[in-house]
C-alpha cells in the first residue's frame, strides 16, 4: 500500500476523471437538437486531450471544469457538423487551456470563451488552426498579460512560441 | 444512523501505532496509519479522499472568484498544502493520535475544514494580540532593536498577508536579531507560539534583577 505524499496526492487528484465524460455524454439530449453528438469513444477521446492538455500547459482542474461549456459554446456555431465536432472541441479544448497559461490566469474562463468564439465566428475560417493563427487573439493575449496589444509584426513571433 | 456511522469500524485495530503517525502531515498520516491498521475501510478511505477533493475544488472556486474553473499548478498545491494545514489544525485538538483518527474516522472534511479556519482565526487572533504587547514594550522602551524592527517590518508585513483561507500555513521569518538565530515559522500556530515566547522573555527580562 503506497503512503500518501504530497505529490502523489496531487498527481492522483489531477489524473482523476473528474466527471467530464458524464458530463459530456450527458450533453447529447441538448447537442441532437442541432444535429450534433458525441460517442462514448469521442468522450473518452476529449477527456484525454484535457487530461493532456492540462499536463502540458502545468494547469490543474477540479470537476468536468470548461470542456462541457466549450462543448455548449460550440454546438452553437455555424461552422461545425457532425463529424468534425469533436475533433474541433478537441482542438479548442487544447487552446483554451494553453491560453490560460499563456495569459497568466488574467482572464476569465467566460472571457476568454466569448473572445474564443467571437473569433472562431468571424475570424477563423471555421478551422482550429484558422483560429489559433489569427491575430486578433494573440493582440488579446498581449493585453490581458501586458496591458498592451503590442506592435502588429510581433503577432508571428507570438504565434510560433505557441507552436 | 449517518452515512459515516455506516463506515467506520465498530472495535478500533490494535495495529494503530501512534509513533508512526508524523505530525508534521498529521491528516495524510493518519489516514495512511488509520487504513494500514485497518481503522479505516477502503470506501472511509476514499470518502475522505473524495471530501479532500471535494474541498480543494472549493478553495479553487474562492481563489478565482468562481471565474476559472483551472489554475496553474503550483496555485493548486499552494492551496492544497494550506487545506492540509488546516485539516491538521483541527486534527490537532485530539489529545493523541489515536483520538485524532477516530475525529478523522467519524467527521467529514468540511466540517474539520471548518474547525480549522476557527483554529487558525484563534491563532492569529493572538499573534495580534501579541503585536500589541510588543508595541507596549516598545512605548516603554523595553523592546531592542532587533525586535523592534521584526515588528514593524517582517511581523507587520506577515500579519497584514494573512488570509487564512489561502496562505494560514505560509512561514514567518524570525530573523537571528530576534531570538539569537534566525527561525521559519510554518504558520499561524507556530508563529503564535514563537510571539508568546518573546514577549514572556520581554516580561522576564523587565522584572528581573537589574
Amino acid at each position: 500500500m503506497e503512503a500518501l505524499s504530497f505529490p502523489a496526492l496531487l498527481a492522483g487528484l489531477d489524473s482523476r476523471g473528474d466527471g467530464v465524460e458524464a458530463s459530456l455524454l450527458a450533453l447529447n439530449d441538448t447537442l441532437a437538437e442541432d444535429g450534433l453528438s458525441l460517442s462514448p469513444g469521442e468522450v473518452r477521446e476529449l477527456a484525454e486531450v484535457r487530461r493532456l492538455s492540462l499536463k502540458e500547459t502545468r494547469r490543474f482542474e477540479v470537476g468536468p471544469g470548461a470542456v462541457p461549456e466549450l462543448a455548449r459554446r460550440l454546438a452553437r456555431s455555424s461552422y461545425v457538423c457532425r463529424e468534425d465536432y469533436a475533433g474541433v472541441l478537441a482542438g479548442l479544448t487544447e487552446l483554451f487551456y494553453e491560453f490560460k497559461t499563456e495569459a497568466e490566469d488574467r482572464v476569465d474562463d467566460d472571457e476568454l470563451m466569448d473572445v474564443l468564439f467571437d473569433l472562431w465566428e468571424h475570424r477563423s475560417g471555421g478551422t482550429v488552426e484558422g483560429l489559433a493563427d489569427c491575430r486578433d487573439l494573440w493582440a488579446f493575449l498581449r493585453l490581458v498579460r501586458d496591458g498592451d496589444a503590442g506592435p502588429e509584426d510581433g503577432a508571428k513571433e507570438e504565434e510560433e512560441d505557441f507552436e | 444512523m449517518n452515512r459515516n456511522d455506516t463506515l467506520v469500524p465498530q472495535v478500533f485495530a490494535d495495529g494503530f501505532d501512534p509513533a508512526r503517525v508524523d505530525r508534521s502531515r498529521y491528516f495524510l498520516s493518519l489516514l495512511d496509519e488509520g487504513r494500514a491498521a485497518g481503522l479505516f475501510s477502503e470506501a472511509l478511505f476514499s470518502l475522505r479522499m473524495n471530501e479532500l477533493m471535494e474541498r480543494l475544488a472549493e478553495q479553487i472556486g474562492l481563489w478565482t472568484n468562481g471565474r476559472s474553473s483551472s489554475v496553474m499548478q503550483e496555485t493548486a498545491e499552494a492551496l492544497l498544502n494550506n487545506l492540509l494545514y488546516l485539516l491538521d489544525l483541527a486534527l490537532s485538538a485530539a489529545p493523541e493520535p489515536r483520538a485524532a483518527a477516530a475525529m478523522l474516522a467519524r467527521t467529514p472534511v468540511f466540517p474539520l475544514y471548518e474547525a480549522g479556519m476557527l483554529a487558525a482565526r484563534r491563532h492569529l487572533d493572538r499573534c495580534r494580540v501579541y503585536e500589541l504587547a510588543l508595541k507596549k514594550f516598545e512605548a516603554m522602551v523595553l523592546l531592542p532593536p532587533g525586535p523592534a524592527h521584526f515588528l514593524h517590518g517582517g511581523l507587520r508585513l506577515w500579519l497584514d498577508e494573512r488570509d487564512l483561507r489561502f496562505n494560514a500555513c505560509e512561514e514567518l521569518y524570525v530573523p537571528s536579531s530576534v531570538f539569537g538565530r534566525s527561525r521559519r515559522l510554518r504558520g499561524v500556530a507556530e508563529a503564535e507560539a514563537a510571539l508568546a515566547e518573546l514577549c514572556e522573555r520581554l516580561r522576564s527580562n523587565a522584572a528581573g534583577p537589574v
